[in-house]
């Protein structure tokens, strides 16, 4: 078990890396020169003179380390990234540590909120419906799951804010000082996980039901909660822990979308306004994030498992 | 997934019984929305009296009625004409990503799964490293590589599901590998690419056809939300993402703006979904009738 452990966490060293490796190699064999677009934005659409621009151009490179091989600037990036610098952006000129580290805890409660929203809603649609299969329960609730599933979270953000903010004025839309706030957000970033854990619990306890044991317990006269908290349930609850590992990198991604709509603070909406700016080291910054934390997640997943499980037993 | 008694009659019977199959699975109620979608994208841009960008500021922001049963957005665009083209932009963009998708995953997972050794190791350690990457932020790193337009969000879309599918194709093809049938081929000398694609690919291509069916709802998906954050095409292109993203700024008064392009990606996937479901069920030979 031990051993286990210390593979799977010395494991994620050289995923890590290659993520390293894939982030830095995808932005840095470009067909375009940032630096153009980059001289274009910063003068303001303005194209400066050619002589001007060439000189400019020249200085900013050198400046930027952008003027070195492709090795040595891999193996400065390699080492900014074990210091944990993360160089500058080309922009703001902040170091992208900085931005990242200020933003990331936005992120994280934002993707933490959404997946206990997932969890709770999918199991209990999936309890609900998974005891009584074929009732009206059942078929409302797999409707919804449908939908869920199909419909882009940006719009349900966006319906959500129409109706419960604009509508019914319930709830606040912006701000991220008060619980209230991330209400809607968390339920739009959820509500796609939540639709496939309702799914996923709600066959699995319908197949659980049909087990000899249950039968056995029923037999026996247990009382149906007991039943189903002690015999069911723990059955059911591996594959949606296999799902809610599969669906935290879903949710990551979810955070870039969420964040946009509800305009959050966010490593997401900095992401996504560094690739519409060409701001090429917030753009690997936050795509080394992301996949990191989508790393360390599944790990933490993985290892729950035997903790959950006492069949799985890793040697 | 292995048929042995439709092994033995591969060829021309084969080929029937899957077209057959295909044919049923449009005749369900989820093909024959999926063919309603398909026959109003395709023609419905021609039928509609409004342009799409055509633009009326007298008639902005005006609510559903018979004129524009969608209603008219900021700038008095009809929402039911852009939502028409739009759908055939998302088509268009799903079906080109599964495409591209399918295409990559087949030639890599085949590659991997039947030469094995260090060739599997390295296709299989390079996907491994691909889906550390979530789908979407993929995408997005390769939007920001290309830059944002239609053609690159098709690639950027497409090339994040190839991993799915060199999973799937991999795996299929180191079982089908080890069957009686393409050790017999072996073992009379075929050549390995004869192998690979008269004895291992048609038993693939079923599931392959329904992975590529769901992909492409989860590829228009994906799609939206790039263009709902600006990574896709821009305006004034009717494109469903970016419709939602103009209307975010009427929602407020003009709820419509913002809804009716959303509720058209949520019926095309969900229908792309079931259809897909169906074809699944229609293409497994044990369910189907003989």
């Amino acid at each position: 078990m031990l051993r286990y452990t210390l593979w799977r966490v010395v494991w994620v060293m050289p995923v890590l890396f290659g993520v390293s490796v894939a982030v830095f190699l995808m932005l840095h064999v470009l067909p375009a020169d940032p630096l153009q677009v980059m001289l274009v934005q910063t003068s303001s659409g303005q194209v400066p003179t050619a002589q001007g621009t060439e000189q400019l151009l020249a200085q900013l490179r050198s400046e930027l380390g952008l003027d070195q091989p492709l090795y040595v600037q891999f193996g400065r990036f390699l080492w900014d990234v074990l210091t944990g610098s993360l160089g500058q952006s080309y922009r703001s000129q902040e170091p992208v540590s900085r931005m990242l580290a200020a933003q990331y805890p936005y992120t994280v409660r934002l993707a933490l909120s959404g997946l206990a929203c997932a969890i709770v809603l999918g199991l209990g649609f999936g309890i609900l419906a998974g005891l009584k299969p074929g009732s009206w329960v059942d078929r409302v609730s797999m409707l919804l799951a449908s939908i869920g599933i199909s419909a882009p979270i940006f719009w349900l953000g966006l319906m959500l804010i129409w109706l419960f903010a604009v509508t019914w004025e319930l709830l606040p839309v912006l701000g991220t000082g008060s619980a209230a706030a991330l209400i809607l957000p968390a339920v739009t970033l959820g509500l796609p996980g939540a639709a496939i854990i309702a799914r996923l619990t709600r066959q699995n306890l319908a197949a659980t039901f049909k087990e000899d044991f249950i039968t056995t317990a029923r037999a026996k006269g247990l009382p149906g909660r007991i039943i189903l908290l002690k015999h069911a349930l723990p059955n059911v609850m591996l594959p949606v822990l296999t799902i809610v590992g599969l669906q935290f990198g879903n949710l990551m991604t979810g955070t870039v979308i969420v964040e946009t709509v509800f305009s959050r603070p966010g490593i997401g909406r900095m992401g996504v306004n560094a690739i519409l700016q060409s701001d090429y080291p917030v753009v690997q910054g936050f795509a080394l994030v992301i996949a990191a934390t989508y790393v360390v997640a599944n790990l933490v997943v993985d290892l729950a498992y035997t903790r959950i499980d006492p069949r799985i037993r890793y040697d | 997934m292995i048929d042995g008694q439709a092994m033995v009659s591969a060829g021309p019977a084969i080929e029937r019984r899957s077209i057959n199959a295909y044919l049923r699975a449009f005749l369900t109620p989820s093909g024959a929305a999926f063919l309603t979608i398909l026959l109003l994208a395709a023609l419905g841009p021609m039928a509609t009296p409004y342009g799409e960008a055509e633009i009326n500021p007298m008639r902005a922001l005006e609510a559903p009625s018979w004129a524009y049963p969608m209603g008219t957005d900021l700038f008095g665009r009809d929402v039911f004409t852009r939502v028409l083209y739009g759908a055939r932009l998302s088509l268009l963009i799903g079906i080109s990503a599964a495409l591209i998708g399918a295409t990559i995953g087949l030639a890599v997972g085949m590659v991997a799964g039947l030469s094995g050794g260090w060739l599997d190791r390295a296709a299989m350690s390079a996907i491994d490293l691909l889906l550390a990457f979530p789908g979407t932020l993929l995408a997005m790193v390769i939007v920001a590589m290309l830059g944002p337009s239609v053609t690159n969000l098709i690639l950027a879309v497409g090339i994040a599901t190839v991993p799915g599918y060199a999973r799937l194709v991999r795996s299929m093809a180191l079982s089908i590998r080890q069957a009686d049938y393409v050790l017999a081929a072996r073992a009379i000398g075929v050549r390995p690419w004869v192998i690979a694609l008269r004895h291992v690919y048609p038993n693939l291509r079923a599931s392959v056809v329904v992975y590529a069916t769901l992909s492409v709802a989860t590829a228009i998906l994906n799609a939206a939300g790039l263009g709902f954050l600006g990574l896709g095409s821009k305006p004034p292109t009717a494109e469903w993402g970016l419709m939602v993203a103009d209307g975010r700024e009427t929602l407020e008064i003009a709820w419509w703006v913002t809804a009716f392009p959303g509720l058209a990606i949520l019926v095309t996937t969900l229908v792309i979904y079931s259809f897909g479901d169906a074809l699944n069920t229609a293409l497994d030979p044990k369910k189907a009738p003989r």
